[in-house]
Formats: structure tokens, C-alpha cells, sequence
């Protein structure tokens, strides 16, 4: 039978390094799999398993080295701290070169194969891919609104080696959340910001990222400094108010934004890209393609917020909240991850330019289905002469900036 | 939340629109005299607090509260009536929708509402007609 | 010009019926706020000649313009 052992390679390094002969940490087994994670400090994520006692120990020669299960077995015996050793993992250097194994105290019949979660220079060099690793790792990304929309879009952007954030959103997780978040029922109740920080953390231990658990619109001083701190701003709030008021700063602060939303049920949605001397968020306003009626996702928010008046009754109220799937809104969250990866590589080499035809627009509209706005769409396969749209298909628009626009006027 | 520039630009279009001294204007506040067709004044108070990103809450803050034909207090919100929830006794007129706003509204443009919505109320008054015979949106 | 006729008809309830028939398509007759701050009934034809702010289009025009 044989376990897997996995241990963080920085951690490993400072106590190899240290003075100190032996440190007790912590190895969390997920229960039946006979998988551990093994700790030197406490983990920047909250780990998952049974927790048991893990002994690290340096040993001093090789015949130490092999004998480590007399030297853990004495010890349980004498130390009543020890008696419930659940692992032990033990080091040595010989000729320049360190070795290591593990073990399970009293059973001999455990193989333990140890795996290193590696260190910051070497955490994607088997990812090697599209983008150079380490391309994005300087790049700073401030998300403001941690639902469904936002919150995997930090992901993408973590898996795409963005290596600084910035989160911001003042609600919990709440159980209407669970069909689309990343999050799961055992995250209940949880500040979003930190769901999400741990969610980035996952795939990048070594992501800097502040989380504020705020509501810019009655903090508009910090959202400020954090627009004009950072490379990008993804807008992903659930309201209008706070959606203009991001818009005046990144106009203000000359920054680019990327404005995701759905419509009514996500039988579509849309993206807009706010940049220095384009069309802005209150530009879009009067189009003729854009339409103000959003997904109502959130009945608490609705009726905060104003987009149901405080005169509809429950019943039509309930009729209003049409959320729609979490494959609905995946395509929208794509292009927007596409967006920002083309913001941000602009000026390195990775700039995927067969992209840059495509990804050149200021908005971009999406149909999910042949419902309500897009039900005289053409069906996807069938549009003769292509004198419709289509449905799942993205359509880009380029249109100009608004000369009477009070927000982007003077920039 | 107002800037300089945008609090300039509203008591330029407010003073396009009403005398100066039928109006105040704060970062944080709006209160204008109105008078309707039937010689009529009525005091407004217009919220600024996150103004002009979000819609702004207006008040009838003269006569408190505001009376239907019935002589109940308009205080609570309703369809018919146009109205939102009353606060501090004072009637809270329903005039842009949430999602017909936008920072390119303008304060002088919601004082119109304000003031059709006086007149319709007036009728109501008179015929006991609710506005939403007449006022097929928010006021206007 | 008003098609309001003070001594013979209730301003509300005629501002009223204005209201309600540009809301229905009847575009014949627009309410203008004069300065005084009076609501008057004035023929479409002739609302570009009179000042004022067309109170019934209010809510369906950006006024940017006038910046």
C-alpha cells in the first residue's frame, strides 16, 4: 500500500537550512484516499482532512537517516505528546545531495511516496503554454464584485499567471450563491473576498492579493486608490450606482475596465471595454443594441438597491428574480478573461496578436438562446445570406465615444 | 459624490430653468419651492448622497405628509400613486426607475418629473383618479 | 398660446389628459414649463418657437446640449 506525502518545497528549504534538528508540524490526510498535505507553518488556505501530528527530523548521518523508526518509536513511548505521531518525514545530506523519506509510525507495511508542491520560480514550468510563464506575475488586476461573474474570472486570471489582486465585495456567500459560485456549501457564510483569495491562493500560493470587504459606494476614497493602483478593473457588481461609479474613475485615473453582465434570464449578455479616449459606460446609454434590463439574480439586493421598486409586491417580485445557469454566464466570463489577458500582456512578447483583430472592439454581445431580445435571431446553423445574427456567437461593435458624454467628455 | 465641475454644471441648468431663490443647492442636498398651475406651493427636498450615480431620493417635505383625496398620509409606497416609502413623515415621490438612470441625468430633469407629478397629484386630488391613469413610467 | 383656458377649465386635470395622451401616441399638443414655472399646452407645431422645457419629453431626451 502506498501513501502520498505532499510537501511545500520553500517550507522544506527553511528548515533544512535552520538550525534546528527536528520541528513538529501538521499533516492533513483526505480521509480514505491516503493523500497528506504536511506543514512546517499553518497553511495560507484552509486545509482539508483529518489533521495528525507530523514529525520533521534532520538526521545527522545515513544510519540515522535509515533508523528513523526506532528514533520516532522510542519517542512516542517517552514523550505522551508524541504518542499519536501520524507521520514523520525525515531528511539528510549526503554528498551535497539531500534525501528524504516518510513513514507512518507503527506500520511498516505503508510506503510513503513524497511529492514537493514547488517553490514560486517552478510553480507552472509544466504549464508551459500560450503565454510565457511568468509574463503576468507583475501585473496588478483589481475585481470589484465576487459573484458568479467575478469570482471565476480571478481564477482564470490566477491560472493565467496574474500574480497580484486586488478583491473587493462586501457580501457573504449565501445558499441561492451555490448554483453558480465557484464556492461550495461548505463555504456558507464566508466573506466572498476571502473565498476568492483562498480560490486564487489554490493555484498560485505565492499571489499577492488584498481583499476589502467594502462597499465602494460608501467608501468611494479607497476604491479610488485601489483603481488608480492598478493595471485593470474588472467590473462585476450587481448594481448600476456602483457600475457609474467605477466607470468616473477608471476615466478619471486613465485606466482600463472590462464591464461584464447578463441579461434578464442570461439569455445573453455583454462586455464592454472602458479604455483612455474611447467610449465609456455612460456613452453605451441610449444605444440601440444596449438595454438596462439585467439579471436579477438577488431578490434582497433588488429591492436595496431600487431595480424593484418598493411597491411590487412579493409575489411579482419573486416572478422578477430569473437567474439564469452557470453555463450561461461562462461565456461572458470567458471573453472578459480573454479581454484581460490582452490588456495586460500589451507591451510583453506574449501578446497573442492572432487575437488582436477580434479582441479590438468596445463591446461585445452574446446570445445564449432565441428568447425575448435575441428571439428574431437567426438559429445558429441556419442564416442564409447572413443577414442575421446569430445566436452563440460573439458580435463585436465598435462605437464612438459620445462628444456630449459627461463622464468621458474632457478625457 | 458630486465634483466641483457637476455641482457647477446642475445649478447652471437649475438656474436655467427655475429663479434662483426658489432653490438651494449642496453637494448634499436639493430643496426647491415649486408652484403648480393652481398658484399651489409645494416644498422638495432632493438627496444627493450618491449623486449622480444612483437615483435620488425626493421628498415632498411641504406639505408633511402629503395627502391623498381620502385625507390618508401618502406614506407608504404604491404603484397607482407613484410613490416610494415616506421618511421623517414626509412623502417620497417615485420619478426615474433604476434602470432609467444614468449619470447623464440631470437634477433639473428630475425637478420636472417632480413638478408634472404635482399636477397629476393635484387632479387625483380633484377627480380622485390615481396618477397611474395618466402617468404611464415614473412621472413623465 | 395656450390651449389651457384659465377661467374655463381645471389646469390639472387638462395637464393631466396632456400627459396621457403623449403617453398613448398623441403627440398633437406638448407641455412646455414656461419660466414662471407654469405647465402650458402648446400645439407640437409651434413648441419650437416657444421657450420653455418640454416637460412630457423629459424623460426621453439627454439634455447634454444644453451644457
Amino acid at each position: 500500500m502506498e501513501s502520498l506525502l505532499y510537501l511545500y518545497q520553500y517550507q522544506i528549504q527553511k528548515f533544512v537550512n535552520s538550525s534546528a534538528g527536528s520541528q513538529l508540524g501538521v499533516a492533513y490526510e483526505w480521509k480514505g484516499e491516503d493523500v497528506y498535505h504536511a506543514y512546517l507553518e499553518y497553511p495560507q488556505i484552509a486545509p482539508s482532512g483529518y489533521a495528525v501530528a507530523c514529525l520533521f527530523l534532520k538526521a545527522a548521518c545515513k544510519a540515522d537517516f535509515e533508523n528513523a523508526e526506532c528514533f520516532a518509536e522510542n519517542l512516542m513511548n517517552q514523550d505522551a505528546s508524541m504518542a499519536r505521531l501520524g507521520m514523520v518525514v525525515v531528511f539528510c545530506m549526503e554528498n551535497g545531495r539531500l534525501l528524504k523519506r516518510a513513514f507512518v509510525p507503527n506500520d511498516s507495511a505503508c510506503c510513503v511516496r513524497i511529492e514537493y508542491v514547488p517553490d514560486k520560480s517552478n510553480l507552472y514550468t509544466r504549464s508551459k503554454g500560450l503565454i510565457e510563464v511568468g509574463a503576468l506575475e507583475k501585473r496588478h488586476v483589481l475585481i470589484v464584485g465576487l459573484g458568479s461573474g467575478g469570482a471565476t474570472i480571478a481564477v482564470e486570471l490566477a491560472k493565467a499567471g496574474v500574480g497580484n489582486f486586488a478583491l473587493v465585495d462586501f457580501d457573504r456567500l449565501e445558499l441561492h450563491n451555490i448554483a453558480r459560485h465557484i464556492a461550495g456549501v461548505n463555504e456558507l457564510g464566508r466573506l466572498k473576498t476571502n473565498i476568492v483569495r483562498d480560490a486564487i491562493l489554490g493555484k498560485n500560493p505565492y499571489a499577492n492579493i488584498s481583499t476589502h470587504p467594502v462597499d465602494i459606494m460608501k467608501d468611494i476614497p479607497l476604491i479610488e486608490q485601489l483603481v488608480s493602483g492598478t493595471d485593470l478593473v474588472i467590473a462585476a457588481t450587481d448594481s448600476l450606482p456602483s457600475r457609474y461609479l467605477l466607470n468616473s474613475l477608471i476615466i478619471k485615473h486613465k485606466k482600463t475596465g472590462l464591464f461584464g453582465r447578463a441579461v434578464t434570464r442570461a439569455e445573453g449578455g455583454d462586455v464592454l471595454r472602458v479604455r483612455p479616449g474611447g467610449p465609456c459606460y455612460a456613452c453605451l446609454k441610449g444605444s440601440q443594441w444596449y438595454t438596462q434590463e439585467e439579471e436579477i439574480t438577488d431578490l434582497r439586493r433588488a429591492r436595496e438597491t431600487g431595480v424593484i421598486p418598493a411597491y411590487t409586491s412579493e409575489e411579482d417580485a419573486d416572478a422578477m428574480v430569473q437567474v439564469g445557469l452557470s453555463t450561461d454566464i461562462a461565456p461572458i466570463n470567458t471573453m472578459v478573461v480573454k479581454l484581460a489577458i490582452q490588456e495586460l500582456s500589451r507591451g510583453t512578447e506574449c501578446l497573442i496578436t492572432t487575437l488582436d483583430k477580434e479582441l479590438d472592439y468596445d463591446f461585445y454581445m452574446w446570445a445564449n438562446r432565441r428568447e425575448l431580445h435575441f428571439a428574431n435571431w437567426a438559429p445558429f446553423n441556419h442564416n442564409p445570406g447572413r443577414k442575421k445574427p446569430t445566436i452563440l456567437q460573439w458580435y463585436g461593435v465598435k462605437f464612438p465615444k459620445s462628444c456630449d458624454c459627461h463622464e468621458c467628455r474632457n478625457y | 459624490m458630486m465634483t466641483e465641475e457637476r455641482l457647477k454644471d446642475e445649478f447652471y441648468l437649475l438656474s436655467q430653468a427655475f429663479s434662483v431663490k426658489q432653490f438651494k443647492l449642496t453637494s448634499n442636498t436639493l430643496t426647491i419651492a415649486l408652484q403648480t398651475n393652481s398658484k399651489k406651493i409645494y416644498t422638495v427636498r432632493i438627496d444627493l448622497a450618491n449623486h449622480p450615480y444612483e437615483v435620488p431620493k425626493v421628498f415632498i417635505t411641504n406639505p408633511k405628509p402629503l395627502l391623498d383625496r381620502s385625507g390618508n398620509p401618502m406614506l407608504d409606497a404604491s404603484h397607482p400613486m407613484h410613490t416610494l416609502g415616506g421618511e421623517n413623515g414626509c412623502t417620497r415621490i417615485c420619478h426615474y426607475g433604476a434602470s432609467q438612470w444614468h449619470p447623464g441625468v440631470y437634477l433639473y430633469q428630475v425637478v420636472v418629473k417632480v413638478r408634472v407629478w404635482l399636477e397629476v397629484y393635484e387632479n387625483h386630488l380633484k377627480t380622485g383618479y390615481p396618477l397611474d391613469k395618466y402617468l404611464t413610467t415614473a412621472a413623465g | 398660446m395656450s390651449f389651457f383656458k384659465k377661467n374655463q377649465s381645471d389646469d390639472c386635470t387638462d395637464v393631466s389628459q396632456v400627459i396621457k395622451d403623449q403617453h398613448d401616441g398623441n403627440r398633437g399638443v406638448e407641455l412646455v414649463m414656461n419660466d414662471d414655472g407654469e405647465l402650458v399646452a402648446v400645439p407640437a407645431s409651434q413648441v419650437d418657437k416657444v421657450d420653455g422645457i418640454k416637460a412630457t419629453e423629459i424623460a426621453k431626451k439627454d439634455y447634454y446640449s444644453l451644457l
